[in-house]
């Protein structure tokens, strides 16, 4: 099974590949930068903890990684009805509750980016053909829809964090 | 994309063409992790408008990086109960197992070692008291995996190569001295050590930052063994041996000496008087117990003076259970149930 899920979603990444070549033929005011990192807690001496934030580093199965997409209107127009999609990286899965974004509304898919819902609301088909709760770890894309809108030069920042399977 | 029926396929497809090779390795219980130099890659798209017109999607970079070699390991005793081993036992075996939890084949290296005193760490019932030392530990490597030591099958004593996920059985195998007392414990340890597959080599953990290519983390859990601290690419655990059975334990003393003028000096025409104490110890039953006393050519048995447990007993071979046959004092104690204890005395004269 989770072969077979691997051996898909390249396949969907692949695909989404050949669409980011085409849409980046045709730039628009909205740029979108997307960043992987991990954070590290550190103690210090006098015992306080912080925590650092830093490029993935001995990432390994279990790891957690926090995916950082960073959207900006470059134009000199304001834009409306920004919707950021984004699948779960392969060979990761959603970490419940971690998905933010400001002034967003934020909603999963569990199949494949065809159908979204709030978390508490998802359902996937069972191996019995029945409708069941999706579980975190089988969403596959979130999409952070922005209430309002983005005046020329502002930005925002959505994410979420996920763990290497 | 992903919905079930491709899926399913598949699955069915895999199981067709593996079903030799799942037979071979059928412990797959643990998830196998995402294989090191996997490369995991986020890209988000936007759509948006400008004054109520629909912009082209723009697509973001792809953050990407590499998974690292995860090695983790753990050594578990098959049970988590003392094995039950008989006195002087020769190839006493404790089943353990070592189950890789990194995300790549790996091989291990695999040594056993007696405990010293009690376990200090780890020694948690059944493994906390150490009585004895087993000797002569070796580890074998259960080669078709299926939980019972064969010693003409199972002779490797290392994994040469364990696929990620998988677990593997192997055998402490050991001896049990003679000298052992029922219900004494012997506490062995077994430690797998992570190695590259088939060189054997040592794995090195990439030392300070990350690197651009597959880093090697060690993340190993601490073992009881001594010095098996976490992230050493090593884990070990407790296994025993508890001596059980019937122990039996033999006594011969000279109980009295009686030389022709009364009095008690060992001197050609004495004497002495012999008693043999057999002790039966621990549980189960002893089948045809037999005790023989051949005598030394310098004695000269006193007819009619073999008595067991007080009882004087004829030096025929007959229905009572003594005899004195080609110079050899005998009783057999057919099926005796433990414990038990037998006291035999019989005279003899000094040439």
């Amino acid at each position: 099974m989770r072969i077979s899920r691997l051996l898909l979603t390249t396949t969907l990444l692949a695909m989404l590949g050949s669409f980011s070549l085409a849409a980046h033929a045709a730039d628009g005011a909205l740029k979108v930068k997307s960043i992987a990192e991990v954070e590290t807690t550190l103690v210090g001496k006098d015992g306080k903890k912080t925590v650092k934030r830093t490029p993935p580093e001995k990432t390994v199965p279990g790891s957690e990684v926090i995916f950082t997409n960073t959207f900006e209107n470059t134009g000199n127009k304001t834009a409306s009805g920004i919707v950021i999609n984004n699948p779960i990286p392969a060979n990761t899965e959603y970490r419940a509750g971690s998905a933010f974004g400001k002034d967003c509304e934020i909603l999963f898919s569990a199949d494949g980016g065809k159908t979204f819902g709030a978390a508490e609301n998802l359902k996937i088909k069972g191996t019995d053909g029945k409708d069941q709760t999706a579980l975190p770890k089988e969403y596959t894309h979130i999409r952070w829809t922005y209430k309002g809108q983005l005046a020329a030069g502002k930005s925002g920042e959505v994410g979420f964090r996920a763990v290497v399977k | 994309m992903k919905n079930m029926l491709p899926q399913f396929n598949f699955h069915a497809r895999l199981l067709g063409l593996c079903g030799g090779l799942l037979l071979l390795v059928p412990q797959l219980g643990w998830a196998v992790g995402t294989p090191s130099g996997t490369t995991i890659s986020n890209t988000a798209t936007v759509s948006y408008a400008i004054a109520a017109v629909p912009q082209p999607i723009v697509t973001s970079n792809a953050a990407s990086f590499l998974v690292d070699k995860k090695v983790n390991l753990v050594v578990a005793e098959i049970g988590a109960t003392a094995t039950a081993v008989n006195i002087g036992q020769t190839g006493a075996v404790i089943p353990f197992s070592v189950t890789n939890l990194g995300n790549d084949p790996q091989g291990f290296t695999l040594a056993a070692a007696s405990a010293t005193g009690n376990p200090a760490t780890g020694g948690v019932a059944p493994f906390a008291t150490n009585d004895f030392s087993a000797t002569g530990l070796v580890v074998y490597v259960d080669a078709n995996n299926n939980g019972v030591y064969e010693p003409l099958i199972d002779t490797a004593t290392a994994i040469p190569n364990l696929a990620a996920g998988v677990s593997r059985n192997v055998f402490v195998v050991g001896d049990i001295p003679a000298a052992t007392l029922n219900n004494q414990q012997s506490v062995v340890s077994l430690t797998a050590t992570a190695v590259v597959p088939t060189t054997m080599a040592a794995l090195v953990a990439t030392a300070g930052a990350d690197t651009a290519g597959v880093d090697v983390v060690f993340a190993d859990g601490a073992g009881v063994a001594a010095g098996d601290i976490a992230r050493d690419a090593k884990h070990s655990a407790y296994g025993a041996y508890l001596a059980s059975g019937v122990g039996l334990l033999m006594n011969k003393t000279v109980l009295s000496v009686l030389d022709p003028k009364g009095t008690a000096i060992v001197m050609p025409g004495a004497v002495l008087t012999y008693q043999i104490v057999a002790t039966l110890s621990g549980a189960g039953t002893a089948t045809n117990l037999a005790i023989t006393d051949p005598l030394p050519a310098n004695l000269t048995y006193v007819p009619g003076s073999i008595a067991v447990n007080g009882i004087a007993k004829t030096d025929a071979a007959d229905a009572d259970n003594a005899q004195f046959v080609a110079n050899t004092v005998s009783v057999s104690l057919g099926n005796v149930a433990s414990p038990a204890n037998f006291v035999i005395t019989f005279r003899a004269t000094i040439n």
